[in-house]
């Protein structure tokens, strides 16, 4: 069983389906609690979608790096991208305590992954969003 | 991703969505979903005891139903999300869109009031 597992993506929302099956793979048989393992997938399919519907100005084809790796008693996911330089943790707080008639029903995705997961980390370098999020293995 | 027609009378429908409410899952029934909210609207239930699994995009399809039987002046209520997706749920702030309930009965009841 291995500890890591990397995954180079298209910016195509038609690469999810392998994307979720290989991490569902990887995480096969790892001692993981099973909300941790819906939040591994949670985090994974709202950070990259993000990525791909939003993170650039053309219409090229550009390549995402997916890699997980178990590292104590934590998941650790990182997402690497060259698109324009976008800090989800700066991205605006959806007001989720609104009555239906002012809900917006956008801008949740990002909100999603910083309350699920365990911790959540971006940088910007050489040109990449790199963003790193880390899930806990056991029950909270 | 599935939706089941569970009951649909003048006083309210009852849908059930079957499977994962991702993107792919929202593709699927999208248009039939929100057909039901917009063509003869009534208080209406999703049931959503057999959702496995729920992103933003299963959120945004939620809060766009709810938001046109508002505007039809209906209610929309969920019933018994599974715990997982019931958390997710109420992490978001759903309950203060409109109700999350656990029971038939009550779900009927809370449509019924005003």
């Amino acid at each position: 069983m291995s500890d890591e597992l990397t995954l180079h993506v298209e910016n195509r929302l038609s690469e999810l389906k392998r994307v979720n099956q290989a991490v569902h793979d990887f995480l096969d048989g790892q001692p993981l609690a099973p909300k941790s393992q819906y939040t591994i997938h949670i985090a994974i399919e709202e950070m990259i979608t993000n990525t791909i519907k939003y993170g650039y100005d053309d219409d090229a084809a550009h390549e995402i790096e997916l890699s997980l790796r178990i590292a104590g008693s934590h998941v650790l996911i990182r997402i690497e991208d060259d698109g324009h330089e976008f800090n989800p943790l700066l991205a605006e707080i959806p007001d989720i305590t609104a009555p239906i008639e002012k809900r917006r029903i956008g801008g949740m995705g990002i909100y999603m992954v910083r309350k699920m997961a365990d911790d959540i980390r971006y940088q910007r370098m050489d040109g990449k969003n790199i963003l790193d999020v880390s899930v806990r293995l056991g029950e909270r | 991703m599935e939706l089941r027609i569970v009951d649909r009378t003048d006083a309210l429908t009852h849908l059930a969505l079957v499977g994962k409410l991702d993107i792919a899952g929202v593709q699927e029934i999208e248009l039939t979903l929100l057909s039901h909210t917009t063509e003869n609207a009534r208080p209406t239930i999703i049931d959503l005891s057999d959702v496995t699994y729920i992103t933003s995009t299963g959120i945004r399809l939620l809060l766009s139903c709810a938001k046109a039987l508002k505007a039809a002046g209906m209610k929309m209520l969920l019933l018994k999300p599974q715990p997982f997706v019931g958390e997710t749920l109420e992490s978001m702030g759903l309950q203060h869109a409109f109700p999350i309930v656990h029971d038939y009965d009550d779900a009927v009841e809370q449509l019924r009031g005003k």
